[in-house]
C-alpha cells in the first residue's frame, strides 16, 4: 500500500514540478506579447502554442495522478485509523462532484489536518502546517478556475486578462506543490509514528514474555 | 526523492504522452479549408440588380491542433469542411493577401465600376457608387464577387434584368480585372456547392483552363467546375466566362 502511494505521489510530484516550469514559460511568452505584439505574433507564438499544448495534456495527466493518489493516501489513512472521517471514494466525490466540491475541496484538508493534529507533537506540527496551507491553496485554486472560465468564455481577446490568468496558474502550480508537500510530510509522520508504536508495542511484548521467562526460572528454582 | 527502475519508466512513458501529442498537434502543417456559405443578393451591395455572388466560409489552419478544432467545429453543426494542404510560397501570399487585407476587394470592386461602364462621365457618380458598394461590402472578405459586381452594375446601368422576372437564378464568381477578364479566384467546388444547395440556375466561373497554371499549382476553376458537373451532375448550368463582355453575351441571350 505505502509502496503504491508514494509511486504516484513521485510521478504526481514531477508533473508538477512541470506544470509550473511550463506556466512559467506561458507567464514568460505572454509578457512578450502584452510589450512588444509584433515581436510576439513573428518569433514566439509557435513556441506558445506548444507550451499551451504541452502545459494542457500534462495538466490532464497530472489530474488523474492527483486523483489516483489522493485516493491511495486517503485508502492509507482509513487502514491505519478506520475513524478517519473521509473515504478514498468520498475525497473523490469531494474532488469531482460540481458545487459540492466548493465546500469538499476544503473539508478534505480541513479532516486530515484535525486527523494529524490529534497526534503528539511530531506528527501535530505537520497537521498545523497543513491547515495553514488550504486557505491559500483554496482560494488560489477557485480564483485561477474562474480567471480561466472567463478566459474562455471571454468573446474579445484580452491580453491584461491573459496575464492575469497566467500568472494566478503560477501562482495555483505553486500552492499545488506547497499542499502536495505538507499532505506527504504529514503522511511520513503518521507512518513514522505508527512505526514507533509498533516498535513500543514489540518491545513491550517482548519484555513481558522475557519477564514471564524469568519468573518460571525463579519458579523453578524454589 | 529517488525512482527505482520500474518508476523511472514509468515516469518516462508518463512524460513521453504530453511531450510526443505535443509534437503531433503543433507542428507546423499549414492548410486551408473551405466551407459552403450562402448566396447573396448583390442588392445588399447596394447594386439595383437581379444577380448574386456566393461568398463560402474559410482560413488556414497552422496545425494539426487548429485543423482538429475546425473540424469539431465543422461536426457539431454536422458540415462537411474540406482541406488542402498549401505549399510554403502560398502560405507566404497568403500572408501577404493577409497583410494586404481589403486591397484586393478595393481594386476589384473599382474595376467593376470601370469595366461595366457605370456612369461612365460622372466621375462623381462613380466615386459614391464605389464608396456605397465598399461600405456595404465590409462584412465580406476577399475579391471574388468582381464579375457579379460589375454584372450588376450593368443591370443597374441599363435597366436589364437577366433573372428574366426572377425566372432564373444567376450567381457566379470570380474577381475583375481592370482590363474586363475574369480571375481565378479559391475555394470554387465550396461555391458550387453552396449555389447548387441554394436552387441557382445559372452559376458563372472563371474560364481560366489555359492561363491558371501560369500563376497557380494544381487544377484551375474551369477545370473543377467541370470535374465537379461530371460527378455531381447538379441541375444548374455551369458557365464559364473569359471576360465580362462574354458573361453579358451569354446572360442577354437567355429566352
Amino acid at each position: 500500500m505505502q509502496e503504491k502511494v508514494d509511486a504516484w505521489g513521485k510521478y504526481l510530484f514531477v508533473f508538477l514540478i512541470v506544470g509550473l516550469a511550463s506556466s512559467g514559460v506561458s507567464l514568460l511568452f505572454s509578457l512578450v506579447e502584452a510589450w512588444n505584439e509584433p515581436f510576439y505574433m513573428e518569433f514566439v507564438i509557435d513556441l506558445d502554442i506548444a507550451v499551451g499544448i504541452f502545459t494542457s495534456i500534462a495538466a490532464i495527466i497530472a489530474t488523474i495522478l492527483f486523483l489516483g493518489w489522493i485516493y491511495r493516501v486517503h485508502k492509507e489513512y482509513k487502514e491505519i485509523s478506520p475513524d478517519y472521517p473521509v473515504t478514498p471514494g468520498g475525497a473523490l466525490c469531494r474532488i469531482l462532484i460540481p458545487f459540492y466540491n466548493i465546500v469538499g475541496l476544503w473539508t478534505i484538508y480541513s479532516n486530515m489536518s484535525r486527523f494529524l493534529i490529534q497526534y503528539d507533537t511530531s506528527v501535530k506540527k505537520h497537521g498545523k502546517r497543513l491547515r495553514a496551507f488550504i486557505p491559500y491553496y483554496y482560494f488560489s485554486h477557485m480564483i485561477y478556475s474562474f480567471l480561466n472560465r472567463r478566459l474562455l468564455m471571454e468573446e474579445e481577446y484580452s491580453i491584461n486578462l491573459l496575464l492575469l490568468t497566467v500568472g494566478m496558474e503560477v501562482i495555483v502550480s505553486l500552492s499545488y506543490i506547497a499542499m502536495f508537500v505538507a499532505i506527504t510530510s504529514g503522511l511520513k509522520a503518521v507512518r513514522e509514528h505508527q512505526q514507533q508504536l509498533q516498535l513500543e508495542q514489540e518491545a513491550a511484548t517482548a519484555a513481558e514474555e522475557a519477564g514471564a521467562a524469568s519468573g518460571e526460572e525463579s519458579e523453578a528454582g524454589v | 526523492m529517488k525512482f527505482n527502475k520500474k518508476e523511472k519508466w514509468v515516469l518516462a512513458g508518463l512524460l513521453a504522452i504530453p511531450t510526443v501529442l505535443t509534437l503531433l498537434l503543433a507542428y507546423p502543417r499549414y492548410e486551408s479549408f473551405y466551407a459552403t456559405g450562402e448566396i447573396v443578393s448583390i442588392q445588399k451591395l447596394g447594386i439595383d440588380g437581379n444577380v448574386y455572388f456566393t461568398y463560402i466560409e474559410g482560413g488556414v489552419t497552422a496545425n494539426n491542433l487548429e485543423k482538429i478544432l475546425v473540424q469539431m467545429d465543422y461536426w457539431a453543426e454536422e458540415r462537411d469542411v474540406r482541406f488542402r494542404p498549401m505549399s510554403e510560397e502560398e502560405v507566404e501570399l497568403d500572408d501577404e493577401a493577409e497583410e494586404i487585407g481589403d486591397d484586393y476587394k478595393e481594386m476589384v470592386v473599382s474595376n467593376a465600376i470601370e469595366v461595366s461602364g457605370y456612369s461612365v462621365n460622372q466621375e462623381d457618380s462613380q466615386d459614391e457608387k464605389y464608396a456605397s458598394i465598399m461600405d456595404q461590402a465590409a462584412e465580406y472578405h476577399g475579391d471574388s464577387f468582381g464579375l457579379m459586381v460589375a454584372i450588376g452594375l450593368v443591370e443597374e446601368e441599363t435597366g436589364e434584368d437577366f433573372s428574366r422576372g426572377g425566372k432564373y437564378m444567376i450567381a457566379g464568381t470570380g474577381t475583375m480585372e481592370f482590363d474586363g477578364t475574369v480571375g481565378s479566384i479559391d475555394g470554387i467546388q465550396e461555391k458550387l456547392l453552396t449555389a447548387e444547395e441554394q436552387g441557382v440556375t445559372h452559376f458563372l466561373v472563371p474560364k481560366d483552363k489555359e492561363v491558371y497554371s501560369f500563376f497557380y499549382d494544381g487544377l484551375s476553376n474551369q477545370e473543377e467546375a467541370e470535374q465537379y458537373q461530371l460527378t455531381v451532375n447538379p441541375k444548374m448550368k455551369i458557365v464559364p466566362v473569359e471576360t465580362l463582355d462574354e458573361a453579358l453575351v451569354y446572360l442577354a441571350s437567355l429566352p
